[in-house]
């Protein structure tokens, strides 16, 4: 069993929706953007190394930067295996947000 | 806080991603210090440090995270994510109070390290088995003197043959002690050591670290000229030199060949010193049996035969000695035997000591306990508003019960380990400044560390302290969370405070309880200390010179070293006088006789000095009567004695000693005078009779000598000079001042004493900042009803009553439970109190006194502050 956990899918659509290339920072402020949370790093991070293990992201080191002393940056892409779960996810939650309006108390 | 940040990172394990979190930390942290400045930052970067941490081993344990889009489920989440998200929360919400979790922390950090400290030393010295095989079998057979009713230790050679032989035990080994010269070496030095039976290293089951123990063969016949070294010994004088096994050295003059070395952790089981050496001890059984009277003591320990109990093999050793005292009526007078689990031998008198401290100990936890309650009950309190909100919806009571114990379990633990560490390090710094005589008396003391048991002790101390300090605040906080609380503003319910209330009471009286035990051991410890022990330890140098009984076989030749050693360390500048005696006081050791009064049908003991005249003026003791012995009393001369008041006191009721003949042994001794009382062995006992003979008519080989000189230690090195200028092989040991020998026989109560009065003053702390934060606590919430009665007129003297109104109650009911309490305490304390009436008022009366006005002041001081409320600001707000 190796299903993805809601984090994992939430982030999984953040990368699909964003920039070419993004980092944790850019991922969590996206986050925090449309959901109205941002997420620790740990979360970030731990996620992302999860999925990065079951081959739907791939990371690099960037240039370093001197705002972070110096150190560089690790920037997340999607495998073309990530983007078709991607795709799945958004297609999944598309339907069904589709058929809003939720009907009040059974 | 930079460490912190990085200790509670390191807590999340983020391996290749810790430098990418802590790197988004710090961006995110230096735009909150751009919008908010530094603390704000540091804050944050906690906060965030805390949060990674917990996301990643929640997302890694159970695949989710709380984001933007989870939804609260309410039940079904399972108890382990419901607990860890507790926790999580938790720590959240201690890192954002930081000043609350320190002091929770700390306090339970102290109560529960005091406690594993203690714990561990009750440990090693009563719980742990001593480390010999099947210890819990093997029984010290103790001489026991059937008249005084009192242990003697030692049982003369002749009856552990006979024991032996009535096979009550599987095995039986006995030793005997023997201080040995070390020579050929640079200086001469002093063993310490025992002739051993060869079965002993057997039946003690343990082995050699290099070589052998010593075996049965070796103890078979005549001249036994091996010894076994202990790894003290071997290390420092031998400088841990494996291939000394095999090589000769030089005990008492005679050449023996050291077979092995034990291992360092190796402690021979005896009531005295470890020993540095060990030999055969060649037992010519036939003429032991000959000569009953003459025979040597020794020490003897049996192993139990299997499915034996103690009480059995105590009955049929008691039969042997009841008929050996009818065979032998003169050399067995008086003489039984008592078995004592060698696990038991020198508990009696620390026992009590023991468990007066672990019982203060746990006292100090419950303390901290009470105290972390009324800490959570005031957070209860202020955090009534977001368990309501919690509670409108949804949580359960059960819920807000689980997740306010899961924070306050947290607090606990964490301060818990920070309490192990604390006596890890405590008892890692005790071991290793164990004054040397005590580490080479003290048994067991390779388990005098924290060990998996008392570890388990910290953890459940811990616990429990995290349960009973958060059921109440935890039950109240839920209960004050139901129906309208969501409006009602944050103020205090009468409940929460009468509950805190009870907790401080509770605080006072566990406080005046230690406080009174303390006062009662410093009192009694004040009261040895002024004990006059009959002589003037000032300035008197002590040490020992026993000479070898191979090279001074010769009573002339004993004489003349003595005498002569003396003579120049008499005359060195600056010394005053010199003398010796056979034992000097508060050196623990001690010798006795029996003597024939005349007309008496049977002899009475008494204590045995045998000393040069100059001894009793050296030490500062008067002669009440008569005269003292000169050097006129030389060898040939009358055999004369000097006894003491004591001896005086109880055998000579109503008629005059001077001029009384006793006897003992062979020797008659004519009463010339009588000296002042020296107590010999404790300040607490009284003295017991003495009989004082001249050395020049005794000359034993074993003397100590003492010396009154001022600055007594800066004359070592020329008194060894001198005796080494009389005999160059000569070696001196127990180098001491008579002060500070007496010093050293009141250190078990000092300590004892001293424990507990830290104990005490930290209970009484703690109990004091309870109060105080109880009653400011009080001012903070009542600050609009203050405001209103200072608006309406009150004045600040009536405000500040009424605040402190409810606490003097508290403080006074507190006091007065504490004082039964102690009462009840003190009977139980009774073996370790010296020269106090049976209810010391000095006590009961002095300390609830104290600790009533500490405790007025404590909450005077935060009262006074609701006076000096603003009525327009207070109502207002």
């Amino acid at each position: 069993m190796n299903l993805l956990g809601h984090f994992e899918q939430t982030l999984l659509l953040s990368l699909a929706a964003g920039e070419d290339e993004a980092t944790g920072l850019s991922i969590a402020a996206h986050l925090e953007e449309q959901t109205g949370r941002r997420p620790s790093p740990g979360a970030v991070y731990t996620a992302l190394n999860r999925l990065e293990t079951r081959g739907l992201v791939r990371s690099r080191l960037g240039d370093p930067l001197p705002q972070r002393g110096g150190k560089a940056r690790r920037h997340y892409k999607l495998t073309a295996a990530g983007l078709a779960s991607a795709r799945r996810i958004h297609a999944a939650m598309s339907n069904l947000a589709g058929s809003l309006p939720l009907k009040q108390k059974p | 806080m930079r460490w912190l940040v990085r200790l509670a990172l390191r807590a999340g394990r983020h391996g290749d991603a810790l430098d990418e979190i802590a790197g988004d930390i710090q961006v995110m942290a230096d735009a909150t210090e751009r919008l908010s400045g530094r603390r704000a930052a540091r804050r944050r970067a906690l906060a965030l440090a805390i949060r990674s941490s917990a996301d990643a081993w929640q997302l890694r344990i159970t695949g989710r995270v709380r984001d933007g889009i989870s939804a609260e489920t309410g039940t079904g989440d399972g108890l382990m994510l419901s607990m860890f998200r507790d926790a999580a929360i938790g720590l959240r919400l201690l890192a954002r109070s930081p000043g609350f979790a320190a002091a929770a922390v700390l306090m339970v950090a102290f109560g529960v390290g005091a406690n594993t400290a203690i714990f561990s030393i009750v440990n090693a010295q009563l719980l742990t088995p001593l480390p010999y095989r099947d210890a819990g079998r093997i029984v010290f057979v103790c001489g026991w003197d059937l008249e005084a009713n009192e242990s003697r230790f030692n049982l003369p050679l002749p009856d552990m043959l006979d024991l032996r032989d009535a096979g009550i035990f599987a095995d039986v080994i006995a030793y005997r002690y023997w201080s040995a010269s070390l020579t050929g070496h640079s200086m001469p030095e002093r063993l310490q050591g025992y002739y051993v039976t060869g079965n002993t290293f057997a039946m003690l089951g343990i082995p050699a670290a290099i070589g052998r123990p010593l075996v049965p063969r070796d103890a078979a016949q005549l001249p036994a000229r091996v010894v076994v070294l202990s790894h003290a010994a071997w290390v420092s004088h031998f400088g841990a030199d494996p291939a000394i096994v095999g090589q000769r050295i030089t005990l008492d003059g005679q050449p023996h060949e050291v077979v092995g070395v034990m291992p360092a952790s190796f402690e021979f089981p005896v009531f005295n010193f470890k020993g540095d050496f060990w030999a055969p001890y060649v037992i010519d059984e036939a003429a032991a049996r000959a000569q009953r009277a003459s025979a040597p003591s020794i020490t003897v320990l049996g192993r139990l035969k299997d499915g034996d109990s103690t009480g059995a093999a105590q009955a049929a050793v008691t039969t042997v000695m009841d008929r050996l005292r009818a065979e032998h009526p003169d050399a067995n007078r008086n003489l039984g035997a008592s078995l004592i689990q060698m696990q038991e031998l020198g508990l009696e008198e620390i026992r009590p000591a023991l468990i007066a401290i672990m019982g203060a100990v746990w006292l100090v936890l419950l303390l901290a306990c009470a105290n972390l309650a009324n800490l959570l009950l005031a957070r209860g309190i202020s955090r009534r508003r977001e368990l309501a909100v919690r509670a409108a919806l949804g949580a359960g009571r059960g819920r807000l019960i689980r997740q306010l114990l899961t924070e306050s379990l947290m607090l606990t633990m964490i301060g818990g380990l920070a309490g192990a560490l604390g006596a890890w390090w405590l008892l890692e710094t005790l071991r290793a400044s164990l004054p040397p005589f005590i580490q080479s008396v003290m048994p067991n003391l390779q388990e005098l560390r924290v060990s998996g048991r008392a570890l388990g002790v910290a953890l459940a101390a811990s616990v429990l302290t995290g349960v009973l300090a958060g059921i109440l605040p935890a039950l109240r906080a839920s209960r004050d969370a139901g129906g309208d609380a969501m409006r009602v503003r944050d103020g205090s319910s009468q409940g929460s405070r009468r509950a805190a209330g009870a907790l401080v009471g509770l605080q006072v009286a566990l406080s005046v309880l230690l406080l009174c035990g303390a006062s009662l051991l410093a009192r009694s410890f004040a009261n040895i200390t002024s004990v006059d022990p009959g002589f003037n330890g000032r300035d008197v140098l002590t040490m020992s010179v026993t000479l070898p009984a191979a090279r001074y076989a010769d009573a002339g030749a004993r004489r003349q070293f003595y005498e002569r050693a003396l003579e120049r360390i008499a005359a060195l500048p600056g010394v005053e006088s010199a003398a010796a005696v056979n034992v000097l006081p508060f050196s623990t050791y001690n010798r006795g006789g029996d003597v024939t009064l005349p007309g008496a049908a049977a002899p009475v003991r008494t204590d045995w000095r045998v000393e040069t005249p100059a001894y009793l003026s050296t030490i500062g003791v008067p002669i009440v009567r008569g005269r003292g012995l000169t050097a006129a009393d030389r060898a040939g001369a009358l055999p004369v004695a000097v006894i003491n008041r004591e001896f005086e006191r109880r055998y000579f009721a109503g008629s005059a000693p001077l001029g009384t003949v006793v006897r003992m042994g062979d020797d008659a001794f004519t009463i010339v005078g009588v000296a002042g009382d020296i107590l010999h062995d404790s300040l607490v006992d009284g003295p017991s009779p003495e009989l004082h003979v001249p050395f020049a008519q005794q000359p034993v080989g074993f003397m100590m000598l003492a010396i009154r000189a001022p600055r007594p230690l800066d004359h070592v090195l020329a008194v060894r000079r001198a005796i080494a200028e009389t005999d160059p092989q000569q070696p001196v040991f127990e180098v001491d001042t008579l002060d500070t020998l007496v010093h050293r026989s009141i250190t078990p109560q000092r300590q004892v004493a001293g424990i507990m009065t830290v104990f005490a003053f930290a209970a009484a702390g703690l109990a004091l900042v309870g109060l105080y934060a109880l009653v400011a606590y009080g001012v903070r919430q009542r600050t609009r009803e203050v405001g209103l009665r200072l608006a309406l007129g009150a004045t600040p003297r009536l405000v500040v009553a009424g605040m402190m109104g409810g606490a003097v109650k508290l403080i006074v009911v507190g006091t007065v439970a504490g004082v039964l309490a102690a009462l009840a305490a003190g009977a139980a304390l009774d073996t370790l109190l010296f020269g106090l009436p049976s209810i010391d008022w000095m006590t009961f009366a002095g300390v609830p006194l104290a600790l009533i006005v500490a405790a007025a002041l404590a909450s005077y001081l935060p009262a006074r502050r609701a006076a000096r409320v603003d009525p327009a600001l207070a109502l207002r707000d």
